[in-house]
């Protein structure tokens, strides 16, 4: 058997325990149906595509549009690995320190989970809509979505394997000062393009031109000789699978070198002392103070944070958004939000959860607190990427689109921290976010509330962005109120449920076990 | 004669699992009890219970007096609790959790002063400012050690408080463990470390799959007669 062999082996058994772990059947529904979830989401959005009616107008403009949404799409599986210190694993690599795991396992299991994160979910539908629409219609369309799955799989690829790369860098002072000045580099290049308004002109001379041309080429190749149809559609197909490959070789590599990088210490911030603090002079303030601390002095929390709050904006500001338009960003970034930890809130604990529970506090203030730091977590998420993406917004906004915005933010955090807080207490997971690739929930859990948090979300953020149309003000409030009360009713059984003491306890064991 | 802690026919169930079958067991104040036995005997979720951090299925569990059911704040209030899984908050700092308990506990002003004292005798001064996330194993213990005794509790709870922790750390344990006794608490420790078990205690009661197999001085337990009696009860 050779080596390639024995590694896919490993990932397989990994993958294989990670199943049987599962050990209700309920939970191995919820996992096949969250999964199986996307292909459905994808052939949905393909036939939204064709069916869509053919406006040439709104055809063209998409087709402007579609190199800026495949670029934004790798900028997304570059930034989000990259922001979780190289993406999730099918286990937190203390738990398989005793095994000799290969580097193309971690690096293959990491690209497996790569798809469960709904910002790559929703940008890949997204892709494949506008790939649809802008391609001919007919049976032929299969062949620019070949060309849209291979660019996102190759892009997944490249992404995943420079997220390991970064991290090895990461591992030394001069490499994260090196990664500091690139980024700001960016970053103010950008902006100099932008105020000198050169940003469309660049948009429109993305390599990634020629990736949307390929995709409408194959669509059309029936009607068009072998030399003008196939043949440069079948080029940048093959192009882009051996970019792949040859990502998924370099990427096992910087999996390796990242993993066997001895740390200076700097991405250690347990070792340095922190500002010593006034507490709070009421409880539920003082209980807050320490959740918003096992928050924010999180790293991967705070870089999670920071993609969560600057990039859906700003790849929305790229397009120059309507304000309407805007508001839909607000469902995506508090569902990103919720993900990053609220989906087991008393997780961040950890083994203080017993220390906590110990302590003569009511424990309805307890659960209180951790329902306010998702709450404002989300908002101030929201209110980020709702700055970014105003930057280049389309003229000045209406009062029925500003009481939208307000009224989403509110209402998708409300809704966030209702279903974080019934999720936190009802199925509980050991995770105190320690490790740089810790999710809050194991892969399959972690699959299930993207769905459930994106469909809730989604629905609030499309039907305020609708009502933001309405020429009344108070019309996005009227409609906000109804469901903040629902989102409010929620986050009140739950308090109801965390009431009770064998709920509590199993709540307090599970997340503080070694 | 009234207990300070008083557990008569104690039931731990999880599930179909028993993990604590019928314990009866009472501490009068100022004394010292080790509870011994091996992995998975009943001893944690008997402190845990003590605590009120877990609800006992059946029996009657009293502290000063107080049902741990129907009186679990105030239960919580007379209570110090070390649990055994380190029992802090990974991205608090020592200090932190100290404040914190002052303020649940409404502890008067001046708590600063008791705080940093058991800080410097617990070799912890220096880390103060520092999250827990970084400490190690016996700095952990340490800690979790002072903040259970931070307030002067009435009954004092130690699961396993010397695992890991070096000489010092265990000697400053066993002073707390006295002063606590001196000033009236009832100590309960549960522990795999007969030795220590016996220096730290007056008595100790033997655990054996949830069920209480012996009791007796702890000074009977010690030294090589003592240890191989030990055995015999965990057989």
């Amino acid at each position: 058997m050779g080596p390639a062999a024995r590694d896919d082996g490993q990932l397989g058994a990994l993958v294989r325990l990670r199943w049987t772990m599962l050990r209700e059947p309920r939970q191995r529904r919820a996992v096949l149906l969250a999964a199986s979830l996307l292909p459905l989401l994808a052939v949905v959005a393909v036939a939204v595509g064709q069916v869509a009616p053919d406006d040439p107008d709104i055809r063209f403009n998409f087709a402007l549009l579609a190199p800026t949404t495949f670029a934004s799409f790798f900028v997304l599986t570059v930034i989000s690995p990259a922001s979780s210190a190289g993406g999730s694993e099918l286990f937190p690599s203390d738990q398989l320190v005793a095994y000799p795991v290969r580097d193309r396992t971690v690096f293959g299991s990491t690209l497996l989970l790569a798809p469960a994160n709904l910002a790559w979910m929703t940008h890949f539908l997204v892709l494949l809509g506008v790939t649809s629409y802008v391609a001919a219609p007919g049976p032929l369309v299969a062949l620019a979505i070949v060309t849209t799955v291979t660019y996102a799989a190759a892009m997944t690829v490249v992404g995943q394997a420079s997220a390991w790369w970064l991290e090895g860098m990461r591992a030394r002072r001069a490499g994260r000062w090196s990664l500091r000045i690139v980024s700001a580099g960016l970053v103010a290049a950008l902006v100099v393009v932008q105020m000198s308004g050169n940003l469309t002109a660049l948009l429109n001379n993305l390599p990634t031109q020629r990736v949307a041309i390929s995709a409408v080429q194959g669509s059309e190749a029936g009607i068009q000789p072998w030399t003008t149809g196939f043949r440069p559609w079948l080029t940048v197909v093959l192009f882009l699978f051996l970019i792949g490959v040859a990502a998924f070789y370099l990427g096992e590599r910087g999996c390796g070198w990242a993993q066997g990088r001895v740390s200076d210490g700097g991405l250690q911030p347990e070792s340095r002392p922190v500002r010593r603090r006034v507490t709070a002079g009421r409880d539920l303030a003082a209980l807050m103070q320490v959740d918003r601390a096992s928050v924010w002095r999180s790293a991967p929390l705070r870089r999670g944070a920071l993609v969560m709050a600057l990039l859906p904006g700003a790849i929305a500001a790229v397009t120059e958004p309507r304000w309407d338009s805007l508001v839909l960003l607000t469902g995506l970034v508090a569902a990103g939000a919720g993900l990053l930890f609220g989906v087991n809130a008393f997780g961040v604990d950890g083994p203080g959860a017993l220390t906590l529970e110990g302590l003569p506090i009511d424990p309805a203030l307890r659960f209180w607190a951790k329902a306010l730091v998702i709450l404002e977590f989300c908002a101030l998420t929201i209110a980020g990427a709702l700055a970014v993406g105003a930057l280049r917004a389309d003229g000045r906004p209406t009062a029925a689109q500003v009481t939208a915005l307000v009224g989403a933010t509110v209402v998708t955090s409300l809704a966030v921290a209702a279903f974080c807080m019934r999720v936190s207490v009802r199925s509980p997971h050991r995770s105190d976010l320690r490790g740089r690739r810790d999710t809050p929930a194991p892969p399959g859990a972690m699959i299930g509330y993207s769905a459930r948090l994106a469909w809730r979300t989604t629905w609030i953020a499309m039907l305020l962005s609708i009502v933001a149309l309405a020429p009344w003000g108070w019309l996005p409030l009227a409609v906000a109120a109804p469901m903040a009360l629902l989102a409010g009713l929620s986050l009140t059984r739950s308090a109801a449920m965390w009431q009770d003491e064998t709920v509590r306890a199993r709540v307090v064991s599970t997340v503080s076990s070694g | 004669m009234s207990f300070v802690v008083d557990v008569s026919s104690l039931y731990v169930q999880f599930g179909t699992v028993t993990a604590v079958e019928g314990i009866d067991l009472t501490l009068p104040a100022g004394s010292s009890v080790a509870l011994v036995g091996r992995n998975g005997a009943g001893k944690s979720t008997t402190l845990r219970v003590l605590a009120g951090v877990l609800p006992p299925s059946f029996g009657d569990v009293r502290i000063m007096g107080l049902d741990v059911r129907a009186d679990r704040q105030r239960v919580k209030e007379r209570v110090g609790y070390c649990p055994d899984v380190g029992g802090l908050i990974p991205r608090a700092t020592p200090w932190e959790h100290l404040a914190l308990a002052a303020r649940m506990r409404r502890l008067a002003p001046g708590w600063e002063r008791r705080a940093g004292d058991l800080l410097e005798r617990f070799d912890l001064g220096g880390a103060a400012d520092r999250v827990t996330a970084g400490f190690s194993h016996g700095m952990s213990r340490r800690m979790s050690v002072l903040l259970a005794a931070f307030h002067s509790p009435d009954v004092l709870l130690l699961d396993e408080p010397f695992d890991g922790v070096d000489p010092l750390g265990v000697e400053a344990t066993m002073d707390l463990v006295s002063e606590a006794r001196l000033a009236g608490a009832a100590v309960l420790i549960s522990t795999h470390l007969l030795d220590l078990a016996v220096q730290a205690c007056e008595e100790a009661v033997v655990l054996r799959q949830g069920q209480v197999v012996g009791a007796s001085p702890a000074a009977e337990l010690a030294g090589a007669e003592g240890a191989a009696r030990y055995r015999s009860m965990l057989a």
